[in-house]
């Protein structure tokens, strides 16, 4: 039935220079077929054909196509080349039916997913193999991927981030090119009835819960068609798909044994999971200043009392502590007044050293109680009640050690989603209208980052003692930036979320300014990962 | 009893509130020694992972130096390099005047009345030179 090229280097000339390891993998490629544009399908075999890996087998079903020329063509390609198998389906079974009887043709030792009106890379299978040679055990590999018109014009490439399973359960931005071994495929079970439209995002979904043997090759390598009737036009062109995913991330969600609700972001098509809090421990704020005044909304106000009022007035959470850390010159009457808005909650330290901020956060933490704190810029002030809420969900997750809001501008302006260190670090979409989606919804899911700003950060206390805090190497700038990196190399997650939302009036307290001995001391810790972002690869 | 009871009942309270008192201060202290070693804690493991991170930066940054150093080196050479072909060029263009001035003063000594004269009296004699040839 399925032909092997023969011989360990069925590499086409111009790839030589990769050497194909001992073990080498063999993909089935997996396309049901119904009725595909001629043009499309044609450009779709072409593709395949010009793969420089040669070492694939092609498992093309018809799903009892109405047009005739498609079961001909069909005929021809199985004559033409034995590494292609095909299967005619007595009735139309739709596309679950299909691939899985494609799945049963299959031989390979991994199961590429492609569908019958798209294309692959050139390269696609060979920086496959690459991947899976880096990691002989790796179970899943995803790649970056475009769109492609029906003329060919190539547009909105997806730089996807690195392995992010938060963001997986907002919407499948895995996606196109997923390659899964087929060992797993049939260990899960397949494709399910019941998820048409996102019975890929389905599987991948059972997939890892299985494994996290995951690798994302950050090259384009596949080009979904957009043509009419097609999620790669819109989302809302199978609103039938997005009741698939709800349903897929539902599943997950309970397989995994994690309490939450699902919740559609309108209207967008992608999903906001809202995790119950399993216990509703004591919450720690800790909040440096030095009783600046500064105008907010047009109205001369001391930033921390602001922030402390907007906390008590605002926050739905009940049990929380706040720990003012205070430098010495802090004017005794702001220490009354936050005596007065925040009676039950407040406890005052004073910070009795030339400024530090690193330093002042380190003290304000030991001189907390509770398993999860809050670093919070005595320049913001609460708009969601359910902040805590929001952000202490995520660090339910074992491997999450940090969480960060949306942070406003007082114009209402993004003043930080997150931090990005493509090409420099900076707060990721600064300046822009918070009512935008960002690039492929990044503004609206929660989401993995490489960091967030320290002006608000909800951590958890283990890991903040594991990793040592603030560095005091970093006074001023920075200092969040490495405390981040120490935790990713830790093996932590960063998570960045849109649904907790607080002002941030900006370097309204202190000037926003790195010093040059700063970066370079950041620069010789963390190399070159300072100039560049796995998680979000967008200027 | 009850006034030999009521009599002696301050003193342990005294001494009890004394030592409450004198435990607070010394639970007060304590936690100010615990507070005061989480922060060395801190800085200790911040030290030491920093330290780490960045011993595992300097081979990268050996690297790097390492292939500044090449290309600099690579540079010192190509500037040599060019200096030489400068110098050669120099040179060429000081022979090339040399030689100009020298078929200026060829192209003198041709266009003389003395080389024309001289030509003409020995013209019999090249041509018997060209015929013997």
């Amino acid at each position: 039935m399925a032909h092997r090229s023969g011989g360990a280097f069925a590499v086409k000339n111009h790839q030589t220079h990769f050497e194909i390891a001992v073990v080498r993998p063999k993909f089935s490629i997996i396309t049901p077929v119904f009725n595909p544009p001629h043009d499309a399908f044609e450009k779709c075999v072409e593709s395949v054909y010009a793969q420089g890996f040669e070492d694939w087998q092609w498992c093309l079903v018809d799903d009892k196509s109405t047009d005739p020329r498609v079961a001909q063509r069909l005929r021809e390609l199985q004559v033409l080349d034995r590494r292609i198998v095909v299967y005619f389906r007595s009735e139309n079974g739709g596309i679950v039916a299909a691939s899985n009887d494609a799945l049963s043709l299959a031989t390979g030792e991994f199961v590429v997913l492609l569908d019958n009106d798209d294309e692959l890379h050139a390269d696609a299978l060979i920086e496959v193999a690459k991947a899976i040679e880096t990691d002989p055990e790796v179970d899943y590999i995803y790649t970056d991927e475009d769109k492609i018109t029906v003329g060919g014009e190539h547009y909105d490439e997806f730089k996807k981030p690195k392995w992010s399973p938060e963001r997986l359960l907002a919407h499948n931005y895995c996606s196109h090119l997923s390659v899964i071994r087929r060992e797993l495929v049939d260990n899960v079970g397949r494709f399910r009835d019941g998820f048409e439209g996102s019975q890929d995002y389905d599987l991948v979904l059972r997939v890892i819960d299985k494994t996290r043997r995951i690798i994302h090759v950050p090259k384009v390598l596949y080009h979904w068609r957009a043509v009419e009737g097609s999620t790669s036009i819109a989302v809302n062109q199978k609103p039938e798909a997005f009741v698939s995913a709800t349903k897929a991330i539902k599943e997950h969600l309970s397989r995994n044994n994690i309490d939450a609700e699902v919740e559609e972001v309108k209207p967008y098509y992608l999903s906001r999971v809202k995790r119950q809090l399993k216990q509703k421990p004591k919450i720690s704020i800790i909040i440096p200043t030095c009783g600046t005044k500064k105008s907010i909304f047009g109205v001369e106000t001391c930033l921390v009392v602001n922030a402390v009022e907007s906390i008590e007035r605002k926050t739905s959470y009940k049990d929380f502590e706040i720990v003012v850390v205070a430098d010495t010159h802090t004017p005794p009457e702001v220490l009354t007044e936050l005596a007065r808005v925040s009676p039950a909650h407040l406890r005052v330290v004073i910070y009795d050293k030339p400024f530090n901020f690193a330093d002042k956060c380190n003290l304000g933490v030991v001189n907390s109680t509770a398993p999860f704190f809050v670093l919070l810029n005595d320049d913001t002030e609460v708009i969601s009640g359910d902040w805590i809420e929001v952000l202490l969900g995520h660090l339910q997750e074992p491997d999450v050690a940090v969480v960060g809001p949306m942070l406003l501008l007082e114009d209402g302006r993004i003043q930080s989603a997150g931090h990005s260190h493509t090409p420099h670090p900076h707060n990721f979409y600064n300046g822009r209208s918070s009512k935008e989606l960002g690039e492929i919804g990044i503004l609206k899911v929660a989401r993995e980052c490489s960091g967030v700003t320290g002006a608000c950060m909800m951590i958890k206390r283990s890991a903040y003692f594991e990793v040592g805090g603030m560095s005091n190497t970093f006074p001023l700038s920075f200092n969040d930036v490495d405390l981040c990196f120490k935790l990713l190399d830790r093996g932590y997650r960063i998570i960045w979320t849109p649904f907790a939302r607080l002002f941030h009036f900006e370097t309204a307290s202190r000037p926003n300014v790195s010093t040059a001995k700063e970066l370079e001391l950041i620069t010789n810790r963390w190399g070159d990962r300072i100039f560049s972002d796995d998680y979000c690869r967008i200027q | 009893m009850s006034d030999t009871s009521a009599a002696t009942t301050p003193a342990p309270d005294k001494n009890s509130s004394d030592e409450l008192s004198r435990l607070n201060d010394e639970l007060q202290a304590a936690e100010g020694r615990i507070m005061q070693l989480e922060l060395a804690l801190l800085q200790s493991r911040d030290f030491a992972i920093g330290a780490a991170a960045e011993a595992s930066e300097t081979p990268i940054l050996r690297a790097k130096l390492k292939n500044l150093i090449d290309v600099n080196e690579h540079n010192k050479n190509h500037l040599a390099h060019i200096a030489r072909l400068e110098e050669l060029v120099a040179d060429l263009l000081k022979l090339e005047a040399t030689n100009k001035a020298l078929r200026a003063q060829i192209e003198g000594l041709r266009s003389s009345a003395s080389w024309r004269i001289g030509r003409a009296v020995l013209l019999p004699l090249r041509i018997i030179k060209r015929i013997l040839r």
